[in-house]
């Protein structure tokens, strides 16, 4: 992998309840410079980033139902129309994982077509929240999916945290490099994978992508290309 | 404080993905069986929400729901929509995530507009309980909110979204009485001993938003999920795991 191909996998988030409207734009230019695929933002940031990034290449992905995905699908289908007049190009959608978690596949089925249909031809994409399913949910979730026409499945929303066992503190839920390769093997060739969860190290983000991911959405998306540039797979132009 | 005064102080919510609806429903009906203050639910769960209030309704306990909940990065025709929502469907009252990112880019009416929004659409139909994020930001940061928050007709806030976003301290709670004793606070954010709790009281909070609701009450154990074995499952932390 070269730098530029780096790039292309990662996916800018702006995320935190403390984030200024200079976060908002500097990742958008940050985008733009380095040449990530997209940004990911609230749906309240997404007309700020379409004044940067309008006449790109760079996507915004807005989040809708961010982060608990327990609108009714109407609201959902509402919130993704709403952000697609402002400007969205991807719509990363918190799914109902109540309802895979009670095997109640007929309202899975029926949040997916609605989700589809809202999003016409744009990117849809969904969370899996592969932290807290099981592998046999993760893998039903991922045949449905894909079934019901989903771009792209996310691994994790990236927001959880949980209680060591040894330490007893509390550390991220980090994306795993099995959950990707689990994912991959239910999805195949038929949708694109995108990981998240705490990825700001290029040793987790090379391993993430090696294992299957196309993309990997990160706050820290130039930390990790920098930290590819000296320390990735091929040597880069200033690099010594 | 007795454990009965405790559970009419609490506010539940069992909305996180991992559960599953029997431990939701055992959840809500235990709430109106005990009487807690209220239950608080995503849009999505407020048919069962209702459901269970019809029979379980003790004349006490509050129906909620999350509105923008907890970022407030919704634009404010969608919290305008689940307002919509919520008052069509008999709900007492929202937990309403403001628009922080405005308040952080110095664009005060901005949060100021989408919160007058809402109240407005509401009309008194809701009981608007805004986050306050009091332990994400300075003192004069939260006079800022707090003042916006009154400008808007906010009458209730509560000061966190929750445990991830910090520890809420005794003092937050005495600052904001002291200098807004018109509004309600209800504690939200790693309340975890009863001993907190009394002094929070003392301070000036009304009622406690917790996810411990039933170990603080001195009823028993919560549910927790446990990320390796993805259990969820009513648990005590106890040397390093979770036991049944």
């Amino acid at each position: 992998m070269d730098r530029k191909t780096v790039a292309s996998k990662l996916e800018n988030r702006v995320f935190d309840m403390d984030v200024h409207d200079t976060d908002v734009s500097n990742a958008c230019y940050e985008a733009l410079y380095h040449g990530f695929a997209s940004v990911q933002v609230f749906p309240v940031m997404v007309e700020e980033c379409r004044k940067i990034l309008g006449g790109s290449n760079v996507k915004i992905a807005v989040l809708i139902d961010y982060p608990h995905g327990g609108f009714p699908p109407e609201i959902k289908k509402m919130e993704i129309l709403d952000a697609k007049k402002r400007g969205a190009d991807i719509f990363n959608v918190c799914f109902t994982n109540r309802n895979v978690k009670d095997g109640k596949w007929d309202l899975v089925d029926r949040e997916l077509q609605i989700l589809r249909e809202a999003a016409g031809e744009s990117e849809l994409r969904i969370f899996l929240e592969t932290e807290y399913l099981t592998d046999e949910e993760i893998t039903k979730l991922c045949e449905r999916a894909v079934g019901r026409g989903i771009d792209t499945v996310i691994t994790s929303t990236g927001l959880y945290y949980k209680l060591d066992k040894e330490s007893g503190r509390e550390v991220p839920v980090r994306a795993e490099a099995r959950d990707v390769r689990l994912v991959r093997k239910a999805v195949g060739e038929r949708a694109k994978i995108m990981a998240q969860g705490f990825i700001d190290d290029w040793d987790l983000a090379k391993e993430i992508l090696e294992a299957g991911a196309d993309l990997i959405g990160s706050v820290k998306a130039v930390k990790l290309l920098e930290e590819f540039h000296w320390r990735g797979d091929e040597p880069c132009m200033t690099k010594k | 404080m007795y454990d009965k005064e405790m559970i009419s102080r609490c506010v539940l919510s069992p909305f996180g993905s991992f559960y599953k609806e029997e431990q939701v429903r055992k959840e809500l009906t235990d709430g109106y069986r005990y009487g807690v203050r209220s239950i608080v639910v995503e849009a999505d769960q407020v048919p069962m929400l209702k459901e269970i209030e019809k029979q379980y309704g003790n004349g006490y306990t509050r129906t909620g729901m999350v509105l923008g909940y907890p970022y407030g990065g919704y634009t404010t025709e969608i919290k305008l929509k689940l307002a919509e929502y919520a008052i069509e469907n008999g709900i007492d009252e929202v937990d309403l995530g403001v628009n922080i990112h405005a308040f952080w880019s110095n664009d005060i009416e901005t949060m100021y507009r989408d919160l007058k929004a809402v109240v407005d659409y509401a009309d008194g139909r809701l009981r608007i309980a805004a986050i306050a994020w009091l332990i994400r930001n300075s003192l004069e940061n939260i006079d800022k909110i707090m003042d916006t928050f009154v400008r808007a007709g906010v009458k209730v806030i509560k000061t966190n979204p929750g445990g991830r976003f910090g520890e809420m301290k005794v003092e937050h709670i005495q600052y904001v009485h002291t200098h807004y004793p018109e509004i309600e606070i209800e504690v939200a954010g790693r309340c975890r001993s009863r001993e907190t709790a009394e002094k929070m009281v003392e301070a000036g909070a009304s009622y406690f938003h917790l996810s411990s609701w039933r170990r603080m009450s001195g009823i028993g154990e919560d549910i927790q999920f446990d990320y390796d074995t993805k259990v969820a499952d009513y648990m005590e932390y106890k040397g390093g795991i979770w036991r049944k």
